[in-house]
């Protein structure tokens, strides 16, 4: 149960260390398919946990790539995000237990809401911080959207090659 | 007090947040400001034992690239050879190899030497770049180094641990290097505002003087760090703002950024001489 999401941070945060942070698409974009961590955590993870997971997981990437706490403070941000999220869009309050907010539990629509918005909120806070400074704001709204997209494709690329297996 | 601490259970997930994303951002201006901290000093010796492995697999298939690049960087090395300069009259030979000069005239000072290192992690498209290398204070590698390439010049060294080293690259937001043009000798500093990794922004160049695409962009030497005559690139656009009578020059990296092997670490021999006068003038003045 915990080793399938220990393992998932492990693979997740070297693919993006030795291949995602070398590829680069146009000068642009940056893809973070590290933060898919973060949002496949199940639904009954406490508060807390979501928080010092979420940090530990940023500081990983940070110290690899050498940017200094930028990951940590966004992947920090998203993670606080994210309660708040589920209760917008889902209809219902309570969750069955052992289900997670995956493409398979969850439906498509669901899914492509709930990545999107944290997704978003990530990006902005970790582009924001990355140029620290607010002079030259097309580049940085074009760099935030362009990225967002293409983490998202990775992000559904992923749900779709690797879905959840039920045991019933 | 009963009432704070229920109130501050109630509220444990926004404290929470509040004090890890306060940790978060204040590692963020720590980082901007100084270049280096206390955690890296630990973490790189992990962090570059992971690359190190991972650049030793991918460093087959580049084979090829990395022997052509070698033996053209060898061939320019041998053309300065002893043997490769005809020498006339050995009192008043000079050629710039150092070679040359100790076998001839003992009173000459070696001033520069060179460390060949590997490059073994780099980036090119954040806004602030930073090369790791395989070498660090073992082998007597210093911040404030400079890094060369074997067509032009890298970056300089910010942070080092025993065996591996963080430079800043050219392509960081802070990165000033003294320049000059190599027809005229005007001085000038070059710099970075990316996003692109190839172009590079030179400024300072006073109005009155004539550059144009093409020009040659060498290191001043007066920074200490790199020896002088250095290439860091070409000219590409050269256009005067006549309104704010200044230059906007853009230039070529000589170095592609993107496909960084090998690099040799410069060392100023003399350095700390030099800025121990410093600091003497600054107290006088």
């Amino acid at each position: 149960m915990y080793l399938k999401h220990i393992i998932r941070c492990l693979v997740l945060i070297l693919l993006q260390v030795l291949i995602l942070n070398q590829v680069n698409l146009n000068g642009y974009i940056d893809p973070y398919l590290y933060i898919l961590f973060i949002l496949l955590l199940p639904f009954e993870t406490p508060r807390w946990l979501l928080l010092i997971l979420a940090f530990i997981t940023g500081s990983m990437i940070d110290i690899f790539s050498n940017t200094g706490g930028i990951h940590a403070a966004a992947t920090t941000f998203m993670a606080f995000a994210r309660p708040g999220v589920i209760r917008l869009i889902s209809k219902k309050t309570e969750f069955d237990t052992g289900s997670e907010p995956c493409i398979s539990d969850m439906g498509t629509k669901w899914f492509y809401l709930y990545s999107l918005y944290l997704v978003l909120l990530h990006h902005v806070v970790l582009f924001t911080l990355e140029i620290f400074r607010l002079n030259e704001p097309i580049e940085l709204i074009y760099r935030i959207a362009l990225s967002t997209l293409i983490t998202l494709i990775l992000i559904l690329i992923t749900q779709y090659l690797f879905p959840k297996r039920n045991k019933k | 007090m009963q009432y704070l601490v229920a109130f501050l259970k109630r509220h444990t997930f926004f404290f929470l947040f509040l004090l890890l994303e306060g940790i978060a951002l204040v590692w963020v201006v720590q980082h901007h400001k100084y270049q280096r901290s206390v955690v890296y000093q630990y973490s790189n010796q992990l962090v570059g034992s992971v690359f190190m492995v991972f650049n030793n697999a991918s460093q087959y298939f580049e084979l090829v690239t990395i022997n052509e690049r070698l033996q053209q960087e060898n061939a320019a090395l041998r053309n300065k050879l002893k043997s490769s300069v005809i020498i006339d009259d050995t009192s008043t030979a000079l050629t710039q190899d150092t070679l040359s000069f100790t076998s001839m005239d003992s009173s000459y000072m070696q001033y520069y030497v060179y460390e060949p290192v590997k490059v073994i992690h780099n980036s090119v498209h954040k806004a602030n770049n930073y090369i790791m290398i395989n070498k660090g204070r073992k082998h007597g590698i210093e911040q404030d180094m400079g890094l060369r390439g074997s067509k032009g010049i890298l970056g300089i060294i910010v942070n080092t641990s025993p065996h591996f080293s963080w430079a800043m690259s050219m392509l960081h937001s802070n990165v000033r290097i003294s320049a000059k043009l190599k027809k005229n000798n005007q001085m000038g500093t070059v710099s970075w505002e990316g996003p692109d990794f190839r172009t590079g922004k030179l400024s300072d160049i006073p109005s009155h003087i004539d550059v144009s695409p093409g020009d040659t962009i060498l290191t001043s030497g007066f920074s200490n760090i790199f020896p002088e005559d250095l290439l860091i690139g070409r000219v590409t656009k050269a256009n005067f703002n006549k309104a704010q009578n200044i230059y906007d020059i853009r230039f070529r990296f000589a170095e592609d950024f993107n496909a960084l092997q090998y690099g040799y670490v410069v060392k100023n021999l003399y350095r700390e001489e030099q800025q121990e006068l410093m600091e003497e003038s600054k107290i006088t003045k």
